[in-house]
């Protein structure tokens, strides 16, 4: 993996829509059905995963890689304004936000959601709201993610959308 | 782009599917408080609700101690889903 032709490998594709699908899948599975307690704890291993990964993978999957500083973040955003050039080998720095903020979501729904089948919670109004509290939020991290997309495309002039797919970024 | 932020957008619309006990108008259901005291002979109940697809639902435990949510249809009283 270079700077000048990187691409996702099959590891990090693969958990990433491990994570994604049953996200997207459990807006239509109907809450505290088996599928939707399944589907939901499928989600949760691909973090799982996400996050073995992220502590010992070498490349830019290693949550060390990710440019979270908030020098980073400004230089991003005035390369942004300033129509400079500059690739990112893995994430950006605003990416690199809203995948912690994507993560950290995913794993709350799934606390919440858990919590709801436990007995000592059982029947409980706020279990219940925290989960849909955070559905709710998932869905702007989601929009802000696919905007994130769209505007990568434009920048760079590639089909980013493509590239959790295929590989090349 | 901008179809797939539509498209995104009409299938969040979708979401949430639910169970649905009847189309019956509420002057049609039975009383809420009688109904919840006749519940409580056969179940400690933790909170009775009714759900937008129209159902009176219960959360609570049997008197074996097990975890049940069942939906009523509100018309007649019949279990429409339990888990």
């Amino acid at each position: 993996m270079n700077s000048r032709n990187p691409h996702w490998d099959v590891y990090t594709r693969l958990i990433h829509w491990l994570i994604a699908i049953p996200v997207i899948l459990n807006y239509f599975l109907e809450t505290g059905d088996m599928p939707h307690k399944v589907v939901g704890y499928l989600s949760l291993f691909g973090l799982l995963l996400r996050a073995l990964m992220g502590i010992w993978s070498q490349g830019t999957a290693n949550f060390k890689n990710l440019p979270l500083k908030k020098e980073e973040v400004k230089k991003f955003l005035q390369f942004l304004f300033d129509r400079k050039f500059q690739a990112y080998p893995g994430h950006n720095p605003l990416a690199s936000w809203t995948y912690i903020f994507i993560w950290l979501n995913v794993l709350f729904l799934g606390i919440s959601g858990f919590m709801m089948g436990m007995d000592q919670f059982w029947g409980l109004d706020w279990p219940e709201d925290l989960h849909r509290f955070f559905s709710y939020t998932m869905q702007v991290l989601l929009f802000l993610h696919l905007l994130g997309l769209a505007l990568d495309s434009i920048k760079y002039k590639r089909v980013s959308f493509l590239a959790m797919i295929t590989g090349k970024k | 782009m901008k179809t797939l932020l539509f498209g995104f957008l009409m299938i969040s619309s979708l979401s949430y599917a639910e169970t649905k006990c009847t189309t019956e108008p509420t002057s049609k259901w039975k009383d809420q408080e009688t109904f919840k005291k006749d519940l409580e002979k056969t179940y400690t109940i933790k909170k009775f609700k009714v759900t937008p697809g129209n159902c009176y639902e219960i959360y609570g435990f049997d008197k074996a101690g097990k975890k049940i949510e069942i939906y009523f249809n509100p018309v007649d009283g019949s279990i429409v889903k339990q888990r």
